[in-house]
């Protein structure tokens, strides 16, 4: 088929004009569409209001095809486990026996802990929880990793906000609409969080890759910190993410670092929470011995103890402040309030 | 323009002359930009995916009728329709803008320069489409960060698959557009 000549208006002056205004639009369009896009690079928040209407706007169909999807689901897992009730009830009597005594020595160790806890005067870090809701779904065709949640700011989110589930991290707001938001996964390309490895508290860097795994570099120089299996948790530092949230497991070491899978499988999830944004304490000045701790540090430590549940978090940064000053510092402290 | 008659009946013209194709129902205007509109919001499932494989269905749908009515739209048509899709996928307004608008400046230019068209040249045309966009959106994505490489990769199955479906929606287009016309 030959295509239509419709494009070459022969000889009339004012089409010919309009075709050249067109092309000259269309490419004031492009130079105006790449001005965006450094503005959206400089200034990453300022198109999040439009982003969020949107995501209202369009929140309808994910929703409705997630509820379809979950029903399909629940009905399946439920025939499965109707048939499955005999040989499960027995398997988990089983495992109900050979993890009672660990159960008892959990108890001791947290106990302990609890214990040595008090003796650091340490607070504990309480997750102070926005809203608990649904992931509904995600842009499938794009290379920026998002995905949609049906919270938003009528419940508390806000952006910048963590999205935890129950297994770990999940990523952090976008961008908020009246009831849905728009949340950055881990594993997107732009997404770069300080983690430490849960064994040994040794510092690191998380990216993500934007297939799946994450890229994780060591901050230290010298030998690799890694191990295969090892546990990454946030670091709290920095803020944002609070410290001690699982994030993803070492699954092989290569040149620079290692490769780490994450935590929480994003296409596997259902509920998740949106915690508040973690603002960390300045870290605990090392005192000398022969110094009396200042009036402004004795004040912030009785606050904190009067008020348990304040946010207030005295984290010693792994390999940063040694354990002896702190331990020295709040036994001094302990012996002048007594 | 003689037109024989069928049964009896005097056969319609679709449109009676070129020049009067400024002067469509609205119906016939519309449709096309709302299928593009809908194909955006389809690229976001009820789920999440750590891989792509779901095809850019809103880029295809607009090449499928860029390709079928060459006279339909202008080039600048590329800067509403990408910005929607973008702003519909959460990502700033700009890359689908830049790529989609680019493509349709490179198709005018082929149009100009070949006389004949046919199934197999419109689909040799989207692939070159596909793949050029797609890498071009990556670039600036992701151009001035690392990963380049991993990005390209991971993005190739769902490059494969627009490049499969584009005869589907090309031949839906076609369908849209008989209900368009009121044929």
């Amino acid at each position: 088929m030959a295509p239509p000549r419709l494009r070459n208006f022969g000889f009339s002056r004012r089409a010919q004009l309009g075709l050249f205004a067109s092309y000259v639009v269309a490419v004031g369009g492009i130079v105006a569409a790449l001005v965006m896009l450094i503005f959206a690079n400089l200034y990453p928040a300022s198109y999040n209001s439009v982003i969020g209407f949107v995501t209202d706007c369009t929140s309808p169909w994910p929703r409705f095809g997630h509820g379809v999807i979950s029903l399909f689901d629940n009905t399946r897992s439920n025939v499965g486990s109707y048939i499955n009730a005999g040989s499960e009830n027995i398997r988990l009597k089983k495992d109900l026996e050979k993890l009672h005594p660990d159960l008892v020595e959990l108890q001791l160790l947290k106990a302990d802990n609890n214990k040595l806890k008090r003796l650091l005067n340490l607070v504990e870090h309480t997750p102070e929880k926005v809203a608990v809701g649904h992931m509904i779904g995600s842009p499938l065709a794009t290379s920026h990793r998002t995905a949609i949640i049906d919270v938003g700011s009528l419940s508390g989110v806000a952006s910048g906000m963590p999205v935890l589930a129950s297994e770990g991290l999940v990523g952090r707001v976008l961008a908020t609409g009246h009831f849905s938001s728009r949340i950055l996964l881990l594993i997107d390309s732009s997404n770069t969080l300080p983690v430490k490895i849960a064994r040994s508290g040794v510092p690191a860097l998380a990216s993500g890759r934007g297939d799946g795994p994450l890229d994780v570099r060591p901050l230290i120089a010298g030998q690799s910190p890694f191990k295969l299996g090892d546990l990454l948790v946030t670091s709290g530092t920095g803020g944002i993410y609070p410290p001690d949230i699982p994030v993803a497991f070492v699954t092989s070491l290569n040149n620079d670092g290692a490769l780490a899978l994450p935590a929480v499988n994003p296409a596997s999830i259902d509920y998740i929470m949106v915690e508040k944004i973690f603002v960390p304490d300045a870290p605990p000045e090392p005192s000398l011995t022969d110094k009396q701790p200042s009036q402004k540090q004795l004040s912030r430590k009785k606050t904190a103890k009067n008020n348990p549940t304040a946010k207030a978090v005295t984290q010693p940064l792994a390999g940063q402040v040694p354990v002896n000053s702190v331990n020295k510092n709040s036994v001094s402290s302990a012996s002048q309030s007594e | 323009m003689a037109l024989t008659p069928v049964n009896g009946h005097a056969v319609r013209p679709i449109i009676s002359q070129d020049q009067d194709l400024g002067f469509l129902p609205i119906r016939a205007k519309i449709t096309p930009i709302i299928m593009v509109l809908l194909a955006s919001l389809f690229e976001t499932g009820p789920f999440v995916s750590v891989l792509s494989l779901w095809p850019s269905l809103g880029f295809l749908t607009a090449l499928g009728w860029r390709l079928f009515r060459p006279e339909l739209w202008q080039a600048w048509m590329g800067l509403p329709l990408g910005m929607a899709n973008d702003i519909i996928n959460g990502q700033p307004p700009a890359v689908s803008m830049i790529t989609w608008t680019f493509c349709f400046l490179m198709m005018d230019i082929v149009d100009n320069r070949l006389v004949w068209r046919n199934y197999w040249q419109d689909w040799v045309l989207a692939t070159v489409a596909i793949l050029f966009c797609s890498l071009l959106a990556l670039l600036i994505t992701y151009g001035f960060k690392g990963h380049i490489g991993i990005e390209i990769v991971a993005d190739m199955p769902r490059i494969l698959v627009t490049i499969l479906l584009f005869p589907v929606i090309e031949f839906f287009c076609s369908v849209v557009d008989r209900w368009r016309l009121g044929l």
